[in-house]
């Protein structure tokens, strides 16, 4: 009976012991793998200068055989008669195609894309960020780099002061007022339309909420409310009559174009109109990027 | 040691995209020939094709000259 207890316990912690070193073999294994699989992905990465080079020139081909990036054969001269090197015409948004007819198109305009240089530590940024910009939480970890930030328009928005809030809101549901207009957004401005007509353009001038409309400028020039005939620049060719909202007054000036406009393609107002709620919260940079109102361009690390 | 074997296999990847970026290119680079042959004027799609594809290859023969040094020195 003793030898036979004897032998019973000391089975016993054989099998533990052959359990633990069957844990700890199947950890070390792990653990092997794991390092290996680390130092591999490792080592196959660019830096993120070269790869966001990469990326651009990927997504460049990539647009190229979608067809979202056209060519014009023909050479293109410009006013002093001299060929021009430029040959690439991209085409809107797919979003944008819808109003087909429309033809101001957000990067089309010729307008230089106003970017904020900025500090950016990658640990700063979210996992989903970071797995949306490719960056390897381990390997970039501890690294800052010098970023170009792309503000669209509604992050402009989201980030302006309560005042330039009130007056796009107070703006919008005027617009409201009428059936016919039809607000669309792209990523540097919103366009109001009547069915395929551009009628008004709202956007940012540097820091200046803009409205910009599709009037004789000849009219409402000159005037106390400081309108400005923008008829001879590009940007502006198809909607030449621009008011910086800055005031309550300007406000009110382009609420009265609205109505002018309205007039003009015999619009029916709104019985009872339902004042637009808005959700124009600040977001951070993080909270930006990843719904898609903010685009980075990293430059160099620091 | 790992990092030896890990380089080796970037070095393969590297050598093998570039294979495949090289096949891409060649296409364009055809048609590119073609034109020079006939005198006629090439497409401005084809070289834009043939630059972007040069510009990757290019870069990737950079990083694999980083692999290799990087890879001697161990």
């Amino acid at each position: 009976m003793v030898i036979a207890g004897l032998l019973s316990a000391q089975t016993d912690k054989i099998i533990l012991i052959c359990s633990l070193g069957v844990i700890g073999l199947l950890l070390i294994a792990l653990g092997v793998f794991a390092f290996i699989k680390f130092n591999f992905r490792k080592v196959r990465r660019f830096d993120a200068q070269w790869q966001a080079k990469r990326d651009e020139i990927t997504r460049r081909i990539a647009d190229m055989k979608s067809g979202r990036l056209k060519f014009i054969d023909e050479p293109v001269i410009d006013d002093d008669g001299v060929e021009q090197d430029i040959i690439l015409e991209e085409e809107d948004e797919p979003e944008e195609e819808e109003s087909s007819g429309v033809e101001d198109a957000d990067d089309e305009d010729g307008e230089e894309v106003q970017k904020t240089e900025a500090v950016l530590a990658i640990s700063s940024l979210s996992r989903e960020s970071r797995k949306k910009l490719d960056l390897r939480e381990k390997e970039y970890n501890g690294k800052k780099y010098t970023v170009a930030y792309d503000y669209s328009f509604e992050a402009k928005l989201r980030l302006s002061d309560e005042s330039v809030k009130k007056t796009y809101v107070s703006l919008m549901d005027e617009i409201g007022n009428y059936e016919a207009f039809e607000v669309r957004s792209g990523y540097r401005k919103e366009r109001v339309c009547i069915g395929n007509k551009l009628q008004a353009v709202i956007r940012f001038s540097e820091d200046t909420l803009c409205a910009a409309f599709a009037l004789d400028p000849e009219k409402y020039t000159g005037s106390e409310y400081g309108a400005v005939d923008k008829t001879e620049s590009e940007k502006f060719k198809d909607t030449p009559l621009v008011v910086k909202l800055t005031s309550r007054r300007e406000l009110d000036f382009a609420k009265y174009l609205i109505t002018k406009i309205a007039e003009a393609n015999s619009c029916t107002a709104v019985i009872q109109p339902v004042p637009s709620d808005y959700d124009l919260s600040a977001l951070s940079v993080d909270e930006l990027f990843l719904s898609g109102m903010l685009k980075i361009d990293f430059i160099k690390e620091i | 040691m790992f990092r030896k074997l890990a380089l080796k296999k970037a070095i393969k990847d590297s050598e093998k995209e570039i294979e495949s970026l090289e096949k891409k290119r060649m296409r364009s680079q055809s048609a590119l020939m073609e034109t020079m042959v006939t005198g006629e004027k090439p497409s401005k799609q084809d070289e834009e094709y043939f630059k972007l594809y040069t510009s990757l290859i290019e870069m990737e023969r950079k990083n694999l000259a980083r692999l290799h040094s990087e890879l001697n020195s161990l």
